[in-house]
């Protein structure tokens, strides 16, 4: 509990508490505005967000359900390393005690064939730029954040598979633990704008399918991933609003959590610096 | 042209800034073309829906989905390892 004395306790708290009573009191003002199964209200605007039913569905709920997928990773990763145990990870509390020792990975890079060698590189790199298009291609296909951090964090082990130690791609313990954070912040932050407007947490005002915020911030929010569908039947617009936005945060969140994984397995962890 | 064509693509290129600071790798005039020539053929080939008219799938060549993101992060890599030498 050491590391949340002090200002980053204070903030954590403060921020802990501003989501448990904005999730809360959205919860509370939900009732008997959701019907069992998809509502009415649902059925009726959909088709105002997205091009079809699928992709709104996968607008509206996507998101929620990968926060907690990656709140399973997380735990996950705690676990492994609580099992196999501090030779991995060696924390300040255990320092007293003698660390288990492993025999460290073993990277024979020397054997790496001449295609490996010199596209090995090149596939990790288009790899990185394939998640983030995948990540920024959510403004027509819903989800993407979780894909994005998989095939990023893809990119990384790959690299660490063929070069070891001296890893190309270079995510360092802070710049993992950083790049987490700032997604695990921007979601929750993200559901801020839709509580302050309309009193329902992560209320998507960039869509406002339910016409409840005012048109500057529909436009705020709406307009940067606003599409046009041109059909026979005449120019219909559409906009995923917020989603976008917190499939990066997601994105950003998942590339942190496993990339800690990956990190704290191949390299081996301790408190000091990098 | 609506806005949401082009913001993906600055924000992959942002992402791609974000990311390309962490490469610890030379790259050479050859690794480059060679990077942007299979972002090329990438895009092509993972190129966004032509239901969404994007710039070239819609206006300039109908029925080629072409994926600007994904251009615009390679760029953005190479951009940001050169920034960080």
């Amino acid at each position: 509990m050491e590391e949340l004395k002090g200002k980053r306790g204070i903030i954590a708290l403060i921020a802990l508490i501003i989501i448990t009573i904005g999730l809360l009191s959205s919860l509370e003002k939900l009732t008997g505005r959701v019907n069992p199964g998809i509502s009415e209200v649902y059925n009726a605007l959909a088709y105002l967000v997205a091009p079809n039913n699928l992709a709104t569905w996968v607008y509206d709920w996507r998101g929620f359900d990968t926060l907690i997928e990656t709140a399973v990773i997380y735990v996950g990763g705690l676990v492994s390393a609580l099992v196999i145990g501090r030779g991995v990870v060696q924390m300040k509390k255990c320092k007293q005690e003698s660390p288990v020792t492993s025999k460290p990975l073993e990277f024979r890079v020397e054997s790496l064939t001449v295609i490996l060698e010199y596209l090995g590189i090149p596939a990790a790199i288009l790899l990185i730029s394939y998640g983030i298009m995948i990540v920024t291609g959510s403004s027509t296909s819903g989800g993407g954040g979780f894909q994005c951090g998989v095939i990023m964090t893809s990119a990384y082990l790959l690299a660490a598979i063929l070069y070891g130690k001296n890893n190309p791609i270079k995510f360092g313990k802070r710049f993992i633990i950083g790049i987490g954070a700032i997604g695990l912040g921007g979601y929750a932050l993200l559901g801020l704008p839709g509580y302050l407007a309309t009193g329902y947490w992560q209320y998507n005002i960039g869509a406002d399918v339910w016409s409840l915020v005012p048109s500057i911030l529909h436009t705020i929010f709406g307009d940067p991933f606003r599409l046009s569908l041109i059909l026979k039947e005449g120019v219909f617009y559409s906009t995923p609003g917020i989603v976008p936005l917190i499939n990066i945060a997601e994105a950003f969140n998942v590339i942190g959590a496993i990339g800690l994984i990956y990190f704290a397995f191949l390299y081996g962890w301790s408190d000091e610096g990098e | 042209m609506m806005l949401g064509e082009i913001t993906p693509s600055l924000i992959a290129f942002i992402l791609g800034i974000i990311f390309g600071t962490q490469l610890n790798y030379k790259l050479t005039k050859g690794m480059i073309i060679l990077l942007i020539s299979f972002s090329i053929v990438a895009s092509l080939l993972f190129g966004v829906f032509t239901f969404t008219y994007s710039i070239y799938g819609g206006y300039i060549a109908p029925g080629i989905g072409f994926s600007m993101p994904l251009i615009t992060a390679t760029i953005g890599i190479i951009i940001g390892k050169l920034l960080k030498r």
